[in-house]
């Protein structure tokens, strides 16, 4: 049975309520109109009364009683002031003229009922007067219009306010269910998914109404939890993937000390080598440990103000040597003095795995470049290098987790050096572009100078205090 | 030296008591941060090795109340890993060093040693030596044999430390951070290639070895028996 769901939605209630309050003030106008019509035509038929009565009492003082039935009967024929009846009459009850078929009581205004001779029940609104001492007159008037007026107002009203209530809760339905339709298949959509179907979408209907945009809105946040469980489930394949292989290997020469080696000197090379192996493996968790740490963005609380050529000067130091000995030049033009907010020991880890990605992954006698420079809006860092480079397809993917060119595959690494890179870059707000140096790749960072507070201007405004005024980064 | 281990994972705690026992080193233990703050609090030990997890009372808690009661026992955090703000949290709270798990024991004994010795370099000295290596930190110059050897800047400062810590091990991580500031493991050989320019300089045409490769560990600068 559908109609009870019906009456409990918040669409039906409301249009139930809407309904009661209209139709209430249908009623309370309709009580109005009949009050105040009811007291107006009361009001009318009295003054017609009282008027006849002056006419014929003007009569009576002229003629007398014979000028007054006289007059009455005139009245009676003619009846000028609409259907009135007369009564000419003595106190004792003597009727001397007129037809009102009723002998009134008593003086003044009174109000008659009186059996007709077809049955039905007339009601008069009666008017008696004395004239002199031997003669009454009374003036009565059939209420009979004014209450076929009265009843056909109320009539009226009442069938507005049974129409109201009728067509209200029709509407009150119809709406509930209209809207019920609409939030069941949002519901039934949110239902399947969490049976586990993530491809199912709200269907939206096209009349771009507040339900279809809710609906695409919706089918927005699907499409990007779609997108991220697949990259999380991406990203535990390639875990799984890039750990068994070195775990393998680790059983394998586990495996093969046990079997082979009787020596001493055998042994301590199997489990040192064992030992190489689980640190590889553990190295791997702790890079994927810190690129969760900083993507998480905590970080950005320790951001300090700091000499960023000092930063790439002390890491080009570093490898130059290191280069050299693998048949690499490591060339730098570093502008001095380059001042930047962020997080010395990341940025300096940033520049060391970009600088070590070019050593690795190039041949003998490559030539590396690092330059930092700046200028009033801009500070531009770049690592760029002569090797083979990385095909333009492959480029935008080089920062994902454990993305290895085919080639580089067997060369040792874990793939997430430059996944670090660009955690730390995302951190600092620092955009990375990947580009052909012909030959040879290029990465270029493109610091964020000026309004620090600008484009990432919520998420840094915990610790906006620490930050310095822009004249004081650049300088 | 004493050492007071504070650590609460009871493998992790025997590894390490067993590993500073055969250095000859005299070792306490206490399994929870409260008793490691009563044992630290009374104690006259010249290291503390405290893991930054702990039930009860958690190791960053409790070098700060040690800092505050003013005990000034040199600490060695243990954080785990991936944990890469424990750093400057642990040294911010009071804290002289940090490893993170799992480490191996050479770089472990290496740091204590390290931390151990601290309070023997006077701040005053200005000239290291050596056998007959001489390092003046006011010149920045370096002479053997009186012979003066030309460094680069970098180059100095990993003989600075290698002389500071004479006669004792110090590992390719521990000058990785305080010659290059790199809290990170780099994949390429930078100590090693550093390492054998600086011999190149230092060791080279004269009488003795001053630098030796400690195998498994690091790096020993010490003078030829």
């Amino acid at each position: 049975m559908r109609l009870p769901r019906i009456i409990r939605t918040a669409t039906f209630r409301l249009a139930a309520l809407y309904v009661l309050l209209f139709a209430s003030s249908v009623a309370v106008l309709g009580v109005i109109v009949y009050l105040t019509t009811a007291a107006a035509l009361d009001r009318r038929l009295d003054a017609r009364i009282a008027g006849e009565m002056a006419t014929l009492k003007s009569a009576f003082e002229k003629g007398g009683l014979v000028r007054l039935e006289q007059e009455v009967r005139i009245h009676q024929r003619t009846r000028p002031a609409g259907p009135l009846d007369y009564l000419v009459f003595e106190p004792g009850g003597a009727r001397l003229a007129g037809d009102l078929p009723i002998m009134p009581g008593q003086l003044g205004w009174s109000n008659v009922d009186h059996k007709e001779s077809d049955g039905d029940i007339s009601h008069r609104r009666v008017l008696t007067a004395a004239f002199g001492s031997g003669v009454r007159l009374a003036v009565a008037a059939d209420r009979e219009q004014i209450d076929e007026l009265e009843e056909a107002i109320f009539n009226g009203f009442a069938s507005a306010f049974a129409a109201v209530i009728a067509l209200g809760s029709i509407g009150g339905i119809a709406l509930s269910l209209v809207l019920l339709n609409r939030v069941d298949s949002i519901r039934r959509t949110a239902e399947a998914i969490i049976a586990g179907d993530l491809s199912q979408r709200v269907p939206v209907r096209g009349t771009n109404d507040d339900f279809d945009r809710l609906s695409r809105t919706l089918n927005r946040m699907l499409d990007r939890i779609t997108e991220l469980m697949e990259s999380l489930r991406q990203v535990s394949t390639d875990i799984a993937h890039d750990l068994k292989t070195p775990l393998a290997r680790l059983r394998q020469r586990l495996e093969t000390a046990q079997k082979q080696s009787q020596s001493d000197d055998g042994h301590n090379a199997a489990i040192e080598s064992a030992i190489g192996q689980v640190d590889e493996i553990l190295g791997i968790f702790g890079a994927l440990l810190r690129i969760a740490q900083i993507e998480a963005g905590t970080r950005r609380s320790g951001f300090r103000e700091l000499d960023l050529s000092a930063v790439f000067a002390n890491v080009i130091d570093a490898f130059a040597p290191a280069a050299e000995d693998a048949g690499k030049r490591l060339d730098a033009k570093i502008k001095p003095a380059i001042r930047f907010v962020g997080d010395r020991e990341l940025l300096t880890q940033m520049l060391a795995n970009l600088i070590e990605n070019a050593i690795r992954h190039t041949p003998d006698g490559t030539r590396i470049e690092v330059s930092l420079g700046s200028d009033r809006d801009h500070i531009i860092g770049i690592v760029s290098d002569n090797g083979p480079g990385t095909p333009a397809e492959e480029r935008e993917r080089i920062f994902q987790r454990f993305y290895r060119l085919e080639h580089s595959r067997s060369t040792p690494g874990s793939g997430l050096g430059l996944s670090l890179v660009k955690a730390v870059a995302d951190l600092h707000g620092i955009a990375l572009d990947v580009r052909d140096a012909e030959p040879g790749l290029q990465i270029v960072m493109r610091f964020p100078t000026g309004d620090i507070e600008g484009e990432t201007a919520g998420e840094r405004s915990s610790h906006s205090a620490k930050v310095p005024e822009r004249q004081d980064v650049v300088t | 030296m004493k050492v007071l281990v504070i650590e609460d994972d009871a493998e992790t705690a025997a590894y390490i008591v067993n590993g500073l026992i055969e250095q000859g080193h005299v070792v306490d233990y206490a399994g929870s941060g409260r008793e490691g703050l009563l044992l630290a609090g009374s104690g006259g030990y010249d290291v503390a090795i405290v893991d930054r997890m702990l039930p009860g009372l958690d190791g960053l808690s409790l070098v700060k109340m040690l800092r505050d009661k003013g005990v000034g026992t040199a600490v060695l955090f243990l954080t785990n890993l991936g944990g890469i703000d424990d750093r400057v949290e642990g040294l911010e709270a009071g804290g002289d060093d940090y490893l993170v798990k799992p480490f191996a024991l050479p770089e472990l004994l290496a740091r204590v040693n390290a931390l151990g010795r601290r309070p023997a370099i006077g701040a005053a000295e200005t000239v290291l030596r050596v056998a007959d290596l001489e390092l003046d930190l006011i010149k920045r110059s370096v002479v053997r044999g009186g012979r003066a050897i030309d460094l680069q800047p970098r180059e100095f400062k990993l003989l600075e430390c290698l002389m500071r810590n004479a006669g004792r091990v110090v590992t390719r991580t521990m000058l990785l951070e305080k010659v290059w500031d790199f809290h990170f493991d780099p994949k390429t050989n930078i100590v090693e290639t550093h390492m054998s320019r600086l011999r190149g300089k230092v060791d080279r045409g004269f009488a003795g070895e001053l630098i030796h490769t400690v195998r498994g560990a690091g790096y020993s600068l010490r003078a030829p028996a």
